[in-house]
């Protein structure tokens, strides 16, 4: 478990393994400056045929760099970048088969929508007809036709997003590379255009390397997470399994909110659909459901706070001083000043 | 390291400023005590009137070309106390500054410069008549009749021969204006435009008077097909000549022109057949503030050998001597015999038409 | 009852606090607007018509014209046809010069950009001299070094000598628009496979054509109305601003000089029309706020090659001909023969060095006060304006209509009389200073707008800003590179332009390029060229200033 996690996911997999790999990142080093220090070394990553692989990581954590040196932008100092067993590491962008969706877009706002599109598919060798039968067909699948003449800075920031999307589906890379492409959109949006983003890949079963810092994000898109920290990946993993089993607190922490009790000489670290209430009018299982053969450990508790959140319930509890968070489901009874038993079923394997 | 650069430059730039307007307020100091002496020397009430006026209104400004004459204008200072400021230009920028001033002159003293562009001023109205003591001694033709200019020498006009050039060429130096139309000389020759050049608009009218009409526009227009071009600047002859540039630069004999010409290896012709001059003039502008000051200091200068002689020193010929023959302390170094027969009284009348029609005959070659 | 009718009142005072702040706010933009544009109307459009309206003062303005129209039909084309090619020249060769700057390393970059703002000092006389010295007839690298015999004095020599000395400047806008550029857009057209010479055709071209535009209006400006290039290496070729300058110097022929120069407002206008168009539609694509996110140029392209090629030649190119300036102050020249020599030096100080200090004096004030005052009022034009946007724009663009003399003159017939009366003081060289370089700043200042996103003044107002402080605290931070570049390149030709000043220096007040042209008229060339080389020294330890302030600047900026 604590060996080489850079190479392969680990753990109890939900998902198939993915069995060929498309791109490889070989013990890549990289910095912007000689004066200064690597913003990567040694760094390792394959992505898989077929798989959505997201890079989650806070701002300048190196995934930016990662996701450049793939596109051709920047030039790694040591190592090798294979797409299909190729090596493009000196390649310039137009010589690779990869495209990128950027963070802003980079729409050209000196073309329309489907200037815009077909600007990619001069360069495959594709006549004027060819270009423009096959842009208009990306565009209708992003539900874009009926845009197609418009200039792109007359469209409204989901509609530009789309467009990105399409202009770089349609030159059919082998593998989509996307810079928090949902950054600057608001969340209804964003929700949507996630839903989309899955069921083109779905469709068409692109590979792509997605770039986020939001990890609901890397979640839902994800088949596969790598979450990096100071130029590292840190653990590769499904969303359940790095949620679930994070190697260290820095992933833990990433994911969501957890708490530390010292109970019986132990350390249990708990999130807050872990905790369960009892009192002597009823009794509500965590939300993460009952363990069945797993000690049950509790803790006497006042309910400072709680509030209905549709699908939940979040209740503040003070546990001797000490204050958690707990999710319950939403019908749950407790209410302010009751004096409650918390209580989790204790875990596996704790360290 | 880079801090200190930008500090250095920064302090540089302060002190140069500082240092600059320290000076100022030291000249102004200076000005204040001298306008005070010059109060105590006041002979006349009229004079202690006008200088009353010379204090109000500052220093005596002169315009002139070029500012060598600064240490003629000092020994004047030390004389009377009457502080002085002088500023080059030339006299086509004068005439026209002048003229868009509308008669509030931002000088008093116009000091040299081509007898044309005096004329002109004169006739536009430009000029402040004064009355030098010394007025009966010029020349005939070197001081107007009127009394609205006076004059300070002759400019004289030869050529510079770049005789490198010239081997090229297999030619040899040009000894006479006649020599010009030598077909050898084709595109070798530089003149400035005469409506530009106060010296080159000598030549034109000398020639033309000494040729006559006709044969005159005869001679230019054959000189045209071996000029390369007319410069817009009076310097250029000589110094595009000296550059080797051309072969041939005429010019205005003067101590750059030597100067230039021992520099740069050419050498200097004065033509056999004539040498064309032209009186450089002198005058007051009208509406000067410190017109009193000015005239003080033309009288100051003609009414003394002594002041004439340095003048003569500063100009570097002798050539006041041919607008003051009384003078007995310079002697000419050339003879006046080899000067052409002008009659200045037609420089200024025959200006207009002869500088059109010259554009003409010019012009058709300007367009190429 | 009682409480019904105080309701009511408060209602009726909040109305009115309403009305009244929007009408406090129109109010203080109109004056605004009259404080911005008096100055304008004050020392650009009032001196230039009253210079044009001498046109008018003859006897038959219409005969007038007329001659003048057919005496100067050649002159009139030469003018159209030099600018022309020296516009675009100069914009072209500026442009692959500053990508080649661009795409090169860090330190190539600093001494290329170092040379470029030595380049734009260009003392007027000397850097001609210096010139003929190197590539005339007998120059020192055409004929002596390559044996060529090489005869500049024709229309080619007019627009080679132009387009070089356009370029620098240009060169310094296309850097700043280089560096405002979002890079984004260069590599996804990469990424989508265009090649560095495609995504240059279609990408940046296009999208930098604000400041192509820009600079090749500016430089046909110049073009129009530059007499010196002409006159010293014309030969023959004589175009509309020579005449005017010798209707100027050898006939003080206003009428004329004015008729002439109107004749020079049609293809200016016409061009600024077409220029104004142009940015219209170029101006529409930046409503959005952009990455931030460099340009990063493909440096492995073959094309590079050529470019860096182009960018060595013109860098050797400049750096010899101000070696040789500078070379030049040292030399004593005797029967053709060359000494080294300090003795320059001694002379040196024989002569009026004092006017530096009001030479810098001048020049600083002028650039910074200028430059300020024109993003100000650009800024304010272009974003807040809604009638008289274009006239307001072409009265700013007038000051590099006229040739420095008539600029000049311009201003003496303005202002000769009371209540309005400056001829003989410093103020006169000082606002001729200011407004002559107008145009320079107001269209660095349009370029760099055009460039700034409109939304992040509309997210300043949002967040509270007030907005007589947006322009303070967001727009100009924002475009401080362009504003730096604008008071550098004011600073450079303040200090060494002759042209308007020369007419407006008074005995009292005199400045430094005077003292070069008299070192010039006693024929001291080696001292005239040591005064350059000040003038030239003078500049750059105002550029590294500038560097310095610029990058404490924005360091502070980044801290905030």
């Amino acid at each position: 478990m604590q060996g080489d996690f850079q190479e392969y996911p680990q753990g109890k997999l939900n998902h198939p393994r993915p069995s060929n790999t498309l791109a490889t990142l070989e013990g890549i080093s990289f910095r912007y400056d000689p004066k200064e220090d690597l913003v990567l070394e040694d760094f390792s990553l394959s992505i898989e045929a077929g798989e959505i692989f997201c890079l989650l990581g806070e701002s300048g954590c190196g995934k930016t760099t990662c996701l450049q040196l793939l596109g051709g932008f920047l030039f790694p100092e040591k190592g090798k970048i294979l797409i299909e067993g190729k090596d493009y590491s000196s390649f310039p962008p137009e010589k690779r088969p990869v495209s990128t969706v950027f963070q802003s877009y980079a729409l050209f706002p000196h073309m329309t929508v489907l200037e815009n599109v077909c600007y990619g598919l001069k360069w495959k060798g594709f006549h004027k007809k060819e270009q423009r039968d096959r842009a208009e067909k990306y565009l209708d699948m992003m539900k874009l036709w009926s845009f197609r003449d418009r200039m792109v800075t007359e469209l409204s920031g989901g509609q530009q997003q789309r467009v990105a999307l399409a202009r770089s589906l349609a030159v059919e890379p082998k593998l989509l590379l996307m810079d928090e492409p949902l950054s600057n959109l608001d969340a209804g949006l964003r929700k949507d255009i996630r839903e989309e983003l899955a069921d083109v890949q779905r469709k068409i079963g692109l590979s792509m390397l997605f770039v986020t810092h939001d990890q609901e994000e890397a979640m839902e898109l994800g088949h596969r997470i790598g979450i990096m920290e100071k130029g590292k990946i840190l653990q590769i993993g499904s969303g359940e399994e790095l949620y679930l089993h994070p190697k260290n607190d820095y992933i833990r922490r990433f994911f969501g909110e957890y708490f530390v009790l010292f109970l019986e000489g132990k350390k249990h670290f708990l999130r807050p659909e872990d905790f369960g209430i009892s009192s002597e009018k009823a009794r509500v299982e965590p939300l993460s459901g009952r363990q069945e053969g797993r000690r049950e450990l509790r803790k006497e508790g006042r309910v400072l706070f709680e509030v209905f959140l549709a699908t939940y319930r979040l209740y503040r509890v003070s546990l001797a001083g000490e204050e958690v968070h707990i999710k319950l489901q939403a019908n749950a009874p407790f209410r302010e000043g009751e004096e409650v038993w918390v209580f989790f079923y204790e875990k596996e394997e704790e360290q | 390291m880079k801090r200190k650069l930008a500090l250095t430059t920064l302090s540089l730039l302060a002190l140069a400023v500082l240092a600059s307007c320290g000076q100022k307020t030291k000249e102004s100091s200076v000005a204040a005590t001298s306008a005070k002496a010059e109060e105590s020397s006041a002979e006349t009430e009229k004079a202690t009137e006008k200088a009353n006026e010379t204090k109000a209104e500052g220093k005596l400004a002169i315009v002139a070309t070029s500012e060598d004459y600064k240490k003629l204008f000092d020994e004047f200072t030390k004389d009377t106390g009457i502080e002085t400021e002088l500023l080059s230009m030339s006299s086509g920028e004068v005439l026209s500054k002048l003229k868009a001033e509308g008669g509030t002159p931002t000088a008093d003293l116009w000091f040299g410069g081509g007898i044309d562009a005096f004329m002109s001023a004169k006739d536009s109205d430009l000029l402040e008549k004064i009355d030098l003591d010394a007025a009966n001694d010029f020349a005939s033709g070197y001081v107007d009749p009127d009394h609205y200019w006076y004059t300070k020498g002759v400019t004289v006009v030869g050529f510079i021969v770049n005789d490198e050039m010239l081997k090229t060429k297999n030619a040899e130096a040009p000894k006479s204006w006649d020599d010009l139309l030598n077909s050898a000389y084709k595109d070798e020759i530089l003149m400035s435009n005469p409506a530009v050049s106060g010296t080159n608009y000598g030549v034109v009218n000398a020639l033309l008077q000494k040729k006559g009409e006709e044969e005159g526009w005869k001679y230019f227009t054959a000189l045209n097909d071996n000029v390369k071009y007319y410069s817009k600047r009076g310097g250029d002859p000589r110094e595009k000549t000296a550059q080797g540039e051309v072969a041939i630069g005429i010019t205005p004999m003067d101590k750059k022109t030597e100067k230039l010409a021992t520099e740069q290896g050419c050498s200097l012709v004065y033509p056999e057949d004539g040498i064309p001059y032209v009186p450089e003039g002198v005058a007051v502008f009208k509406g000067a503030a410190n017109a009193e000051a000015a005239k003080q200091f033309l009288n100051w200068l003609y009414n003394s050998e002594d002041h004439l002689k340095e003048l003569a020193e500063i100009d570097g010929k002798n050539t006041i001597k041919v607008v003051l023959p009384k003078l007995s302390n310079v002697d000419l170094s050339f003879d006046t015999g080899l000067l052409m027969k002008e009659d200045l009284s037609l420089f200024g009348s025959q200006r207009d038409s002869i500088l059109s029609k010259w554009e003409t005959l010019a012009g058709s070659k300007n367009e190429a | 009852m009682k409480s019904f009718f105080s309701l009511k009142s408060i209602e009726e005072n909040a109305g009115k606090r309403v009305e009244h702040s929007t009408l406090f706010s129109a109010v203080f933009f109109s004056l605004s607007i009259i404080f911005l544009t008096f100055p304008i109307f004050l020392f650009i459009v009032y001196p230039i018509f009253l210079l044009f309206w001498k046109a008018f003062q003859v006897e038959n303005p219409g005969q007038l014209f007329q001659e003048i129209s057919l005496r100067y039909k050649t002159a009139f084309f030469h003018s159209m046809e030099s600018s022309f090619y020296s516009a675009l020249i100069s914009t072209g060769l500026a442009f692959f010069l500053s990508y080649g700057i661009r795409s090169t390393g860090k330190w190539q970059k600093r001494i290329a950009l170092l040379l470029l703002s030595m380049s734009m000092v260009s003392p007027p006389f000397i850097s001609s001299l210096s010139f003929i010295t190197l590539y005339g007839r007998r120059g020192l690298i055409t004929y002596r070094l390559l044996g060529l015999s090489f005869d500049p004095y024709h229309k080619w020599g007019v627009i080679l000598m132009q387009s070089i000395h356009f370029a620098c400047m240009n060169t310094l806008f296309f850097t700043n628009a280089l560096e405002d550029f979002d890079g984004k857009l260069y590599d996804s057209g990469r990424d989508l496979g265009a090649n560095a010479f495609f995504v240059l055709k279609d990408i940046l071209l296009p999208l930098l054509s604000p400041a192509i535009l820009a600079s090749f209006f500016l430089s046909f400006l110049r073009g129009l109305s530059d007499f010196g290039t002409p006159i010293i290496i014309g030969g023959r070729y004589s175009t509309l601003a020579t005449e005017i300058y010798l209707q100027i110097i050898g006939f003080s022929d206003f009428s004329k000089a004015a008729a002439m120069n109107i004749l020079l407002l049609f293809p200016a206008f016409f061009s600024f029309l077409l220029y104004r168009m142009s940015m219209k539609k170029a101006d529409d694509r930046n409503k959005e706020q952009k990455g931030k996110t460099g340009l990063r140029l493909d440096s492995k392209h073959w094309m590079n090659l050529p470019i860096q090629f182009l960018l060595f030649f013109f860098l050797l190119f400049q750096a010899l001909q101000y070696a040789s300036i500078f070379l030049y102050g040292f030399l004593r020249f005797n029967k053709k023969q060359i000494f080294f020599t300090w003795e320059n030096m001694g002379s040196l100080f024989q002569y009026n060095l004092s006017t530096m200090g009001l030479s810098l004096l001048l020049a600083f004030t002028a650039s910074v006060l200028g430059s300020f005052f024109a993003f100000l009022l650009t800024y304010f034009m272009e974003r807040k304006m809604k009638r008289g946007k274009k006239l307001l724009d072409f009265a700013l663009s007038l000051p590099y209509l006229l040739p420095g003399t008539c600029f000049g003159l311009a201003y003496i017939l303005a202002f000769n009389k009371a209540p309005l009366k400056l001829t003989g003081t410093v103020w006169i060289m000082l606002f001729s200073l200011l407004f002559r370089q107008m145009p320079l700043g107001s269209r660095l200042a349009g370029t760099a707008l055009s460039q700034s996103p409109k939304n992040l003044e509309l997210a300043a107002r949002d967040l509270g800003a007030k907005p007589s402080m947006v322009f303070f605290q967001i727009i100009l931070p924002g475009i401080l590179p362009s504003f730096f570049s604008s008071v550098y390149l004011q600073f450079s030709q303040g200090l060494t332009t002759a042209g308007a000043i020369i007419f407006l220096i008074s005995a009292k007040y005199k400045v430094l390029v005077y003292t070069l042209f008299d070192a010039i008229n006693r024929g001291d060339y080696a001292v005239a060229s040591l005064i350059s080389g000040i003038m030239i020294l003078l500049s750059l330890a105002f550029s590294l200033l500038l560097g310095r302030v610029k990058s404490l600047v924005s360091r502070r900026g980044v801290g905030k």
